[in-house]
C-alpha cells in the first residue's frame, strides 16, 4: 500500500524527480573524471540510464499510453474520412444497444422513487386452484385495518374520472388507502400529501395531483393547494402536488383517499363488496422480514377474514408476495423471451458494426504495412505495436461511445413515446455507464484485435479474419432484414384489419356501469335507457351494446380443446353487426335472449368445421351453443393466425355492467359528439365518447412505429453489410490489379476476371446467409406477439427479406468488381 | 585481481549491506563496493541508479540531499527500518543458499 502511495507521489512530482536524477548522474560522472576513470564504465548512455531508473517508478506504461494516444489521435485527424465513417458505424452500433438498455433499465431495473423499494411488495391471491393479482377493496381494507404482519399494508384501486366541465378528457385516478403516500415516503412538492384522516367516511373530499397534471392542466399554478376542482361533477379540494419524479410505473393524474370512491361514483359498492376484485394490495416488509416470512405472517389474517366473510376467501388461500419496487419484472416467460430476443437483435447490430469496422481497419492496416515494417526494423517489439493499434482502436471506441450515448438518449425518448410511457427518468445512471463501458471494451476488442495481430504477423495479412468478418456481417444483415420484413407484414396485417368492419361512422361510448355499482338487471336497464336516448339523436342509425370492440384493449378468449383454437368471444346485441357494418353471409342473427346460440366468422367456421357446413353444429367450450349464423371476418383479432377465431354470443346479463355502446351514424359522427355525451349522461356522470376510427388509428400507429423502428434497424444492417462488402471487393480489386492486368493481357475474358475477384467471398456469403436464416427463424418465434397473428413462418416475409438482402449484397460486390474489368494491363503492370 | 561479473540479484544485497554503517551517496556506494571487494566486484554504474530507484520505491531506502566532499549538492541514501529487516532476511537467505552450494562442492 505504501509503495502505491510513493508511486503516486512520484507521479505528481515527476518533473522535479527527473531533474534530481539527472543532477545525481552528472555528479557521478564528474567524480569519475576526477578519479580519472573512463566515463564509458557507465555502460550505457545517460538517456538510457535515466529511462531505466524511471522504470523503477512504475509509470513507463503511462508515458507510452500517452505517446500511443497522441499518435493515434494524429492518425485519426490525418484520415478524417476514415474517422468519420468509423465513428458513425460505431455510434450506430453502440447507440442502438444503449438505447435498448436505457429503456430496459427504466422499465425493469430502476427502482421506483419510493422509500425502501427493496421491501415494497405486491400481494397476490393464491390457492391450489386459482390465483389473481387483484382482490376486493373490502378485503384490502380489512387486512390494512388488522395488520400485525407487515410494516404497512396499502391498497390501490384505479378509476377514470372527468375533470371540470364535461367536455375535457378523462383523468386517471388512483384511489388509495390513507397510509399509501406516507408509507411510500413521498414528500409533497407543494401543499401536503394524503393522510389516514383523509380516508375517513366523514372527512372532507381532498386529492393530490401529479406534477405532470399540475404542469399541463393547471399551468403550475402555485396557489393550487386549497383550491377546489370538479371531479365527476363533485367538488374536491386539492391538498397538494407530488414531486415530478414520483411515479409507480403508470401515468396517474390524481390520487384520492379510497373512501372517496363512494362519493365520486354514487351507488358503487366497490368499497363494501367482497366480490369486486378491483383493488391491488401492496405492503412494506419489516426491515428484517423476508417475503416468505411475510407470506406466513399473513396466513392468520387471511383465515380471520375467511371466518368473517366466507365468500371473500378461497379454499386454502394465501397471499403471495411479489417484488414491486421497480416498474417491471422479468417473472413471466413472455416478457423474458421478449427481452432476450430484443437483446439478441441489438447485439447483432453491434456485432455487424464491429465486423464492418474490423474490416475497415484490416484494409487500412494493409495500407500501413510499410509503417509497421519500419517500426519493427528500428526495434519496436510486436507487443508494442499491438498495444499501439489497440490504443488507436480504444480511441475510436471512446469517440464512438460518446456519440452513441447522445444518440441513445434521443432514440430512447423516441421508443418511450411510441409506447406511450413517461420519458422522464431516462437520465444517465451508473448502470447505463457501466454497460456503455463494457460494450465499448468488448467492441474495441472485437474490431481491434484481429487487425492488430494481422499487422504484426506479416505475410498475407488478415485474409481469414476478413472472411470470417464478412460472414458475420452477412449473417447479421440477413437476420435483421428478414425480421423487419416480418414485422412490416405484421403491421400490414393489422392495418388490413379495418377492412372487415366500417370504423368511419361509429362512436364508442363507455358508460363504466360496473365501476358505478351497476350490475346485472340494473345495468341492463340503464343500458336500455341510454340506447333509447341515443336512438333519438338525429343521424343515429343503430345503437348496440357490446363487450368487445375490434382493436380494443379488452379481450375475452375461450380456449377450445379440439381443434386447439383460441376463440375471441364477444357478447353483443344482434344489432351490433349492423352497427359495425359486419355483413351476415349465411344463416341468421341470434335473438336477444337466445342463450344457447352463437355466430362465427367465416374463417373461424372453416377452421372449426373444415369438412362441411357449420350452421346448426354445436360448439362446446363456452357453454354448449348452436351455430345459427356466419358473418364476415373483422380481421381484428389475430385472424391471420390459424390458432385464433372469432365468435359472437347474445349478451349475458351478468356481463351487462361491463358493456360498451357502439353507435352508428349517417354522417360524420365527429360533428355530434356533444349530442352523444348529453344523451349518454346518466346519474350525473358523463361517460367517455370516442370515435372508433381514432381508436383504430391510435392502435395502428403504435404498431406502425414499432415496425418503423424494426425497418430502420433492417436498413441500417443492410447498409452496413453493403458498405462492408463494397469496401472489401474494392480493396481486393486494388490489391490484385497487377494480377488482373496479367490475366487480361494473357487473354482472360471478363467472366474469368470477375470470378477471380469474387470467388473468395462466395463461401463466407453462403455460410453467413445460412446461419442468418436459421437465427432469423429462431428469433421470429420470440417476436410472435408483435406480429398481430402473422405466422412466424410466414414465407413471403422470409423470401422478401432474403431477396432484398441478396440483391443488395450482389450489387455491393459487382459495383467495385467492374473496375477490375477496366484495368488496363499496360498501366497496371507499370505500377510499382 | 581482475573484476568478476556480479551474480544476478546480489546488487541490492550489497547496497543494503554497504549502507548499514551510515548514509552514502551513489558514487560512494559504488566505490565502497569496489574497495571492500578488492576490485573483484564492480557495481556497474549503469545498473546502480535503477536499482537505487527501485529500492526507494520499495521503501528499503530513504534519501536526503546533502553536500559531498567536493562541496557539491548530492543525494545521500540511508537504510530504513524496513531496509534493515530486508538486509537481515537477505543475508540469512544468502548464507543458507551459500552453505548448500558449499556442501555440494565439498561432497563432490
Amino acid at each position: 500500500m505504501n509503495t502505491l502511495w510513493r508511486k503516486l507521489a512520484y507521479l505528481l512530482s515527476r518533473r522535479r524527480r527527473e531533474l534530481e536524477l539527472e543532477d545525481e548522474i552528472a555528479f557521478h560522472r564528474e567524480m569519475m573524471v576526477r578519479d580519472s576513470r573512463p566515463a564509458a564504465a557507465f555502460g550505457a548512455s545517460p538517456l538510457r540510464l535515466r529511462e531505466e531508473s524511471r522504470d523503477a517508478w512504475g509509470w513507463t506504461w503511462l508515458d507510452q499510453l500517452a505517446q500511443d494516444l497522441r499518435f493515434g489521435f494524429r492518425q485519426l485527424i490525418r484520415n478524417p474520412g476514415f474517422t468519420i465513417a468509423a465513428t458513425l458505424i460505431l455510434s450506430l452500433g453502440l447507440g442502438v444497444n444503449l438505447a435498448a438498455f436505457r429503456v430496459f433499465d427504466l422499465a425493469f431495473l430502476k427502482p421506483l422513487p419510493i422509500r425502501t423499494p427493496e421491501r415494497f411488495q405486491r400481494f397476490d391471491r393464491h390457492s391450489p386452484e386459482a390465483s389473481a393479482t387483484s382482490m376486493s377493496c373490502a378485503a384490502v381494507r380489512f387486512y390494512a385495518a388488522h395488520n400485525t404482519a407487515l410494516a404497512s399494508v396499502m391498497g390501490v384501486a384505479g378509476g377514470r374520472l372527468t375533470l371540470g366541465d364535461r367536455k375535457s378528457a378523462a383523468v386517471e385516478a388512483h384511489f388509495v388507502t390513507g397510509n399509501y403516500l406516507a408509507d411510500l415516503g413521498v414528500r409533497p412538492a407543494l401543499g401536503r400529501i394524503l393522510t389516514v384522516e383523509d380516508d375517513r367516511r366523514a372527512a372532507a373530499p381532498v386529492a393530490v395531483l401529479s406534477h405532470a397534471f399540475w404542469s399541463s392542466r393547471l399551468a403550475q399554478n402555485p396557489a393550487v393547494p386549497g383550491s377546489v376542482i370538479q371531479l365527476n361533477g363533485k367538488p374536491v379540494t386539492v391538498a397538494g402536488v407530488l414531486p415530478y419524479d414520483f411515479h409507480t410505473g403508470r401515468n396517474i393524474d390524481v390520487w384520492l383517499p379510497m373512501e372517496r370512491h363512494a362519493d365520486l361514483f354514487p351507488g358503487s359498492d366497490l368499497l363494501t363488496s367482497f366480490e369486486k376484485n378491483e383493488c391491488q394490495m401492496f405492503g412494506m416488509l419489516r426491515a428484517d422480514q423476508t417475503p416468505a416470512g411475510a407470506r406466513e405472517a399473513l396466513r392468520p389474517m387471511v383465515a380471520a377474514l375467511g371466518r368473517l366473510e366466507p365468500k371473500a376467501v378461497w379454499k386454502a388461500e394465501h397471499l403471495e408476495p411479489r417484488p414491486a419496487g421497480s416498474p417491471g419484472h422479468l417473472d413471466d416467460a413472455d416478457t423474458l423471451s421478449a427481452v432476450l430476443g430484443m437483446t439478441g437483435l441489438v447485439l447483432l447490430i453491434l456485432l455487424s458494426c464491429c465486423a464492418n469496422l474490423g474490416n475497415m481497419l484490416l484494409a487500412r492496416g494493409a495500407a500501413r504495412e510499410r509503417e509497421w515494417d519500419v517500426r519493427m526494423a528500428v526495434g519496436a517489439g510486436k507487443a508494442r505495436i499491438v498495444r499501439q493499434l489497440l490504443t488507436e482502436s480504444l480511441l475510436l471506441g471512446l469517440i464512438g461511445v460518446t456519440a452513441g450515448l447522445v444518440a441513445s438518449h434521443w432514440a430512447g425518448v423516441l421508443i418511450l413515446r411510441t409506447q406511450a410511457a413517461p420519458a422522464d427518468g431516462l437520465a444517465l445512471n451508473w448502470r447505463v455507464a457501466a454497460i456503455a463501458a463494457v460494450l465499448t471494451l468488448l467492441s474495441v476488442l472485437a474490431f481491434g484485435l484481429a487487425p492488430a495481430f494481422a499487422a504484426v504477423r506479416g505475410g498475407l495479412r488478415g485474409t481469414r479474419a476478413r472472411r470470417i468478418l464478412i460472414a458475420a456481417q452477412v449473417a447479421v444483415g440477413c437476420v435483421l432484414v428478414i425480421l423487419s420484413a416480418l414485422l412490416d407484414r405484421g403491421v400490414r396485417a393489422l392495418s388490413g384489419a379495418g377492412q372487415g368492419f366500417d370504423a368511419a361512422h361509429v362512436v364508442i361510448i363507455d358508460p363504466e356501469l360496473q365501476a358505478r355499482g351497476l350490475n346485472g338487471a340494473a345495468a341492463r336497464q340503464r343500458l336500455q335507457e341510454m340506447k333509447t336516448r341515443l336512438q333519438s339523436v338525429p343521424g343515429v342509425v343503430e345503437v348496440a351494446a357490446t363487450l368487445l370492440i375490434p382493436l380494443g384493449d379488452r379481450l375475452s378468449v375461450a380456449h377450445l380443446r379440439n381443434p386447439p383454437i383460441a376463440l375471441v368471444t364477444n357478447s353483443a346485441d344482434p344489432a351490433y353487426f349492423a352497427a359495425m357494418g359486419i355483413p351476415l353471409t349465411r344463416g341468421r342473427l341470434y335473438g336477444d335472449r337466445e342463450r344457447d346460440a352463437a355466430i362465427l366468422s367465416e374463417s373461424t367456421a372453416r377452421r372449426l368445421f373444415p369438412e362441411g357446413e357449420a350452421l346448426g353444429r354445436v360448439i362446446e367450450g363456452f357453454g354448449k351453443r348452436t351455430v345459427v349464423g356466419i358473418v364476415a371476418d373483422t380481421q381484428a383479432w389475430k385472424s391471420h393466425d390459424a390458432g385464433y377465431g372469432e365468435a359472437y354470443t347474445p349478451i349475458d346479463e351478468g356481463l351487462a355492467g361491463m358493456m360498451l355502446l357502439a353507435v352508428r351514424t349517417e354522417g360524420d359522427p365527429a360533428d355530434r359528439i356533444a349530442d352523444f355525451r348529453g344523451a349518454a349522461e346518466s346519474g350525473g356522470v358523463t361517460p367517455s365518447v370516442q370515435l372508433l376510427r381514432n381508436l383504430a388509428a391510435e392502435r395502428a400507429g403504435r404498431a406502425r412505429s414499432t415496425a418503423a423502428m424494426a425497418a430502420l434497424l433492417g436498413v441500417a444492417a443492410l447498409a452496413l453489410a453493403a458498405v462492408g462488402i463494397f469496401g472489401l471487393v474494392a480493396y481486393t480489386v486494388a490489391q490484385r490489379s497487377r494480377e488482373i492486368g496479367i490475366r487480361l493481357a494473357l487473354g482472360a475474358r471478363s467472366g474469368d476476371v470477375l470470378r477471380v475477384v469474387l470467388e473468395q467471398y462466395r463461401a463466407p456469403l453462403l455460410v453467413g446467409a445460412a446461419s442468418g436464416i436459421l437465427t432469423a427463424l429462431g428469433l421470429s418465434q420470440v417476436l410472435r406477439s408483435a406480429l398481430n397473428g402473422l405466422s412466424p413462418w410466414d414465407w413471403p416475409s422470409h423470401a422478401a427479406g432474403l431477396a432484398v438482402f441478396f440483391a443488395t449484397a450482389v450489387a455491393a460486390a459487382l459495383w467495385p468488381a467492374r473496375r477490375a474489368l477496366r484495368v488496363d494491363p499496360a498501366v497496371s503492370l507499370r505500377w510499382d | 585481481m581482475p573484476s568478476a561479473d556480479m551474480p544476478p540479484g546480489t546488487l541490492p544485497l550489497l547496497i543494503l549491506r554497504v549502507l548499514r554503517t551510515g548514509s552514502l551517496h551513489g558514487y560512494a556506494i559504488a566505490q565502497r563496493i569496489r574497495q571492500v571487494s578488492d576490485s573483484v566486484l564492480e557495481a556497474e554504474e549503469g545498473s546502480l541508479y535503477p536499482a537505487l530507484q527501485r529500492m526507494l520505491m520499495k521503501g528499503w531506502l530513504e534519501s536526503e540531499w546533502g553536500v559531498s566532499e567536493t562541496n557539491r549538492r548530492v543525494r545521500f541514501y540511508r537504510l530504513t527500518k524496513e531496509g534493515r529487516r530486508q538486509l537481515d532476511s537477505e543475508v540469512a537467505e544468502y548464507q543458507r543458499v551459500n552453505a548448500a552450494i558449499r556442501a555440494i562442492l565439498d561432497f563432490a
